[in-house]
């Protein structure tokens, strides 16, 4: 991106600035912060211990369902293998949280309240629990912006779900819109289709829920059809966001050592 | 005694300026604010044109790029150029009665708006709609009660009373 170019001089410069500026961004969101704080700690102990009942039952199903996908990540593995393709081995992730301060509003970013000092990079991706919501643009040592997929300067290379057919998605300036603007008329494609990363670009690792498919229409006159989608993951809603290191080490081939070994040693490196 | 004052008090009003611009307000409404920063300084250039001049206008506007996540010189480049016609109008500008300096300020807010939109551009493609250019005028409408609010805090400034 062209906002990349001239970053790389200028950037001990805008470190150093982005310290200077910090304590105009704390104040800023010291209300917000204040409330939430007084919520978490007022809330009464009959709402904790139906949180708490919650959260465990949530936990015992997730760890029930990682079970399954932990074997079937290492059977996938060894699949691929065997294809003598190459499989990218799981991704580290970190929680990071919204700082309350408004950028532009004409772009579609954010601040977060991570940065280098935890080693996040420029172009990092960054999820929540829903799907993708963007890439990291700037890095400063207590904070990062991160723009968002919905940012007009911002495209995600995506795969429809159904069928596989690859493509490009680009935001729209709009909360949550974005848009497919290069699908032919007779492309397969519906209303209501889900949107993934296609791993292309080196960006986005593969797989990660995009947007869905909100409306389709076939423009008589024109080569492409107009494709509008929404974001799976709220991206107006929520404050937490994890950002991610995908390890792109792939398998080795034809392991000499037998399959199950190499597998284990990949999965401690992590 | 005016010395004294008038710096500090017009940082610290810099300073509130910026925390208001980057308040998280839904971005529906925030479209359509003005831009405070620049018509707080916008103030400062006229009535204390002797100290804050096309440098420290500079200096605003680049913090104001690293608050506002801009490449860094757009906002100071638009600022600085702003800053330079306020001083060369500052003499004619006290004499106008707020109605016309609404519409003074109108010129200088869109004249800022619209060389953030090209400098923009030419970095990565700005679309923006036809609501980028409503915050200009809202930002007039909102010069003679920013005027007369700073007016308690300049220490000479004072002919509205």
């Amino acid at each position: 991106m062209a906002a990349g170019q001239d970053q790389s001089r200028l950037s001990p410069l805008r470190s150093l600035l982005s310290m200077a500026v910090l304590p105009i961004q704390l104040l800023v969101s010291f209300p917000t912060d204040l409330v939430r704080n007084t919520i978490d700690n007022y809330s009464s102990y009959s709402n904790l211990v139906k949180e708490n009942q919650q959260l465990n039952q949530q936990q015992l199903l997730l760890e029930a369902q990682i079970l399954k996908l932990k074997s079937l990540e290492k059977e996938n593995i060894r699949l691929r293998s065997f294809m003598e393709t190459s499989f990218d081995l799981g991704d580290q992730v970190l929680i990071a949280e919204l700082r309350s301060v408004n950028l532009d509003p004409f772009e579609q970013k954010v601040v977060i309240n991570k940065g280098k000092q935890f080693g996040v990079f420029d172009g990092q991706p960054v999820i929540n629990t829903k799907g993708i919501v963007g890439q990291v643009a700037r890095t400063y040592p207590l904070n990062a912006e991160v723009i968002l997929i919905t940012d007009p300067a911002h495209a995600t290379p995506i795969q429809i779900n159904r069928n596989g057919l690859r493509t490009l998605a680009v935001g729209s300036g709009k909360t949550n819109q974005l848009v497919l603007p290069y699908l032919p008329n007779n492309a397969d494609i519906k209303k209501g289709d889900l949107l993934v990363t296609s791993g292309l670009g080196g960006t986005f690792p593969a797989g990660y829920p995009v947007a869905m498919v909100t409306e389709v229409s076939p423009q008589p006159g024109s080569p492409f059809s107009r494709i509008t989608a929404t974001a799976t993951a709220n991206l107006d809603r929520n404050r937490e966001m994890l950002l991610i290191w995908t390890h792109f080490d792939p398998v080795p081939l034809f392991p000499s050592s037998g399959t199950s070994s190499t597998t284990e040693h990949n999965s401690e490196q992590q | 005694m005016t010395k004294r004052r008038g710096s500090g008090i017009s940082v610290i009003t810099i300073i509130v300026a910026m925390a208001v611009q980057i308040m998280p307000i839904p971005n529906a409404i925030a479209t359509y604010l003005p831009d405070w920063i620049l018509l707080t300084a916008i103030y400062w250039f006229i009535t204390t044109p002797d100290k804050f001049g096309v440098g420290y206008a500079w200096l605003t506007g680049v913090f104001t790029d690293m608050l506002t996540g801009h490449v860094l010189g757009q906002h100071a480049l638009s600022y600085s150029l702003v800053a330079y016609l306020c001083l060369k109008a500052h003499r004619r500008f006290h004499f106008f009665p707020l109605p016309q300096q609404t519409f003074i300020i109108l010129i200088l807010l869109l004249l800022s708006q619209l060389l953030i939109h090209w400098s923009q551009n030419s970095i990565t493609p700005h679309a923006v709609g036809w609501s980028y250019w409503i915050s200009p005028f809202i930002g007039a409408l909102a010069w003679p009660f920013i005027f007369l609010l700073l007016q308690n805090f300049s220490p000479r400034y004072r002919p509205y009373g």
